[in-house]
């Protein structure tokens, strides 16, 4: 190990006794957990050299390295990608909570039991992201179930909507920027049971638009890649956190917790669950407020509100919109950026800040893989410059989108 | 953990007390921070 790694890990440390309060350990990040990566690991077998090597083939989305872990990568709201294990028993609960805390309300549940427990996700289904892998995994497990389907969220609409009709899902997922645009889609004709959110702040007015059209219970909860399920929403609409998995701690922006009914400038987790990858008072750019009043639903824990991640919807001259979480995919998928931010300037013009040891090679594969896109939608006539500027985090509100309109 | 007893642990964890819950946390807290800073070099206190 560096000896200045060494002295980063002293330093963090040094101050532990053996009695454990969690406002006695250090605070960490994104960047610090991944410049750090193979001594964060439980497990000296595995390095970021071999999972770069074992995520190199996309047939390995969804199964295991060495028959212990799940790999799964994501960017988040700061930018920093992230590389993320889960072993056994975060899976384990994973599935446990999906079981027993996703559906709000029993009514909704047993509608979707009867109706054959047929799934429906609308999701990036082309790389290690959580919510393909654990599809794809649990698929590998038991491939005789023919009750879930992942759509991907990238293809054809035409496609999306055929695939949906015909498969007729009694549980529909999906980003809700994603979801609300699928709702204006009039051969769209599917009566799911109750639709499930994710990813993405579900706002008011997306729940009504999607209500609207589906003709069910809308709801979502709160979750991320590194801390699996934070929060499930029950019948109030409250995100209940899920205190015996996870240690929610809403801060200021210097760390210092704030009471109940604040709002916080950033969140602390620690996953109670992941020992392969441990993450211990981590650092989340999201703003939460966490409730102590007590929920009619029963439901004794704490509860939250959050401001979650909003990234833009962009629009076109020939009519289409596009959401954010598409390009965000395709972007996410350039190996070579480590982070970016598109921002819409007219119709027919995009701007691409990008941070990249080889932003030339970075921006030619960017540019190609999003101008496809563009292609398949019909937008045909974009142009796409790359920035001088590195991404930026909104001048007023602090908060960082990856996919912006600025025109 | 296998996955009958997460399924378990899961169904039971969600009808605890705030108190009970909170006692558990200090319990899943105290095992994670100890295996982390057995078996990781990040989180060793000494290595």
């Amino acid at each position: 190990m560096q000896g200045r790694t060494v002295r980063f890990i002293r330093k963090l440390y040094e101050d532990l006794g053996e009695d454990i309060s969690l406002g006695d350990l250090p605070m960490v990040d994104k960047p610090a957990l991944m410049a750090n990566f193979d001594s964060v690991l439980t497990d000296r077998n595995i390095t970021m050299q071999r999972i770069n090597e074992f995520t190199k083939d996309i047939d390995n989305v969804g199964r295991m390295i060495d028959d212990k872990y799940l790999i799964f990568k994501t960017s988040g709201s700061t930018g920093n990608p992230a590389v993320v294990l889960y072993d056994k028993q975060m899976i384990d609960v994973s599935s446990a909570i999906a079981a027993f805390r996703t559906f709000a309300r029993r009514e909704d549940f047993k509608a979707f039991m009867k109706n054959g427990k047929k799934t429906a996700g609308v999701f990036a289904d082309h790389g290690f992201y959580l919510a393909c892998g654990m599809s794809r995994y649990l698929s590998l497990k038991m491939p005789e179930k023919k009750t879930k389907i992942t759509v991907d969220v990238n293809s054809d609409e035409d496609e999306i909507v055929s695939r949906l009709n015909a498969f007729q899902p009694a549980m529909l997922s999906g980003y809700p920027s994603n979801l609300a645009l699928l709702a204006d889609i009039d051969k769209l004709d599917i009566h799911p049971d109750v639709v499930i959110t994710g990813g993405e702040l579900l706002t008011r007015e997306i729940r009504q638009k999607l209500t609207d059209k589906f003709g069910c219970y809308v709801q979502t909860h709160y979750s991320c890649t590194e801390g699996g399920e934070i929060a499930c929403e029950c019948s109030e609409g409250h995100l209940h956190i899920n205190s015996d998995q996870i240690i929610v701690e809403p801060v200021d922006r210097d760390g210092r917790p704030v009471g109940f009914g604040v709002q916080s400038d950033k969140v602390l987790i620690t996953n109670l669950a992941n020992h392969i990858q441990p993450f211990i008072r981590y650092e989340l750019t999201d703003r939460i407020i966490v409730h102590d009043e007590r929920c009619p639903c029963g439901k004794s824990s704490y509860w939250l509100e959050i401001e979650g991640r909003t990234d833009d919807i962009l629009s076109f001259g020939n009519g289409v919109d596009i959401a954010p979480m598409s390009l965000y995919k395709i972007l996410e998928e350039v190996s070579e950026i480590s982070r970016f931010q598109l921002v819409q300037k007219s119709y027919e013009s995009m701007e691409l800040r990008i941070v990249s040891a080889d932003r030339e090679t970075a921006f030619e594969k960017a540019e190609r893989e999003l101008l496809e896109f563009f292609a398949q939608k019909g937008i045909h006539n974009m142009k796409i410059t790359l920035s001088d500027l590195t991404p930026q985090a909104d001048k007023i509100s602090g908060k960082f989108k990856h996919i912006l309109k600025d025109m | 953990m296998s996955l009958f007893s997460a399924m378990i642990s899961t169904f039971s964890g969600g009808k605890l007390t705030r108190e009970k819950t909170e006692k558990l946390q200090q319990k899943r807290l105290e095992e994670l921070v100890s295996f982390a800073r057995a078996n990781s070099p990040f989180y060793k206190k000494a290595v």
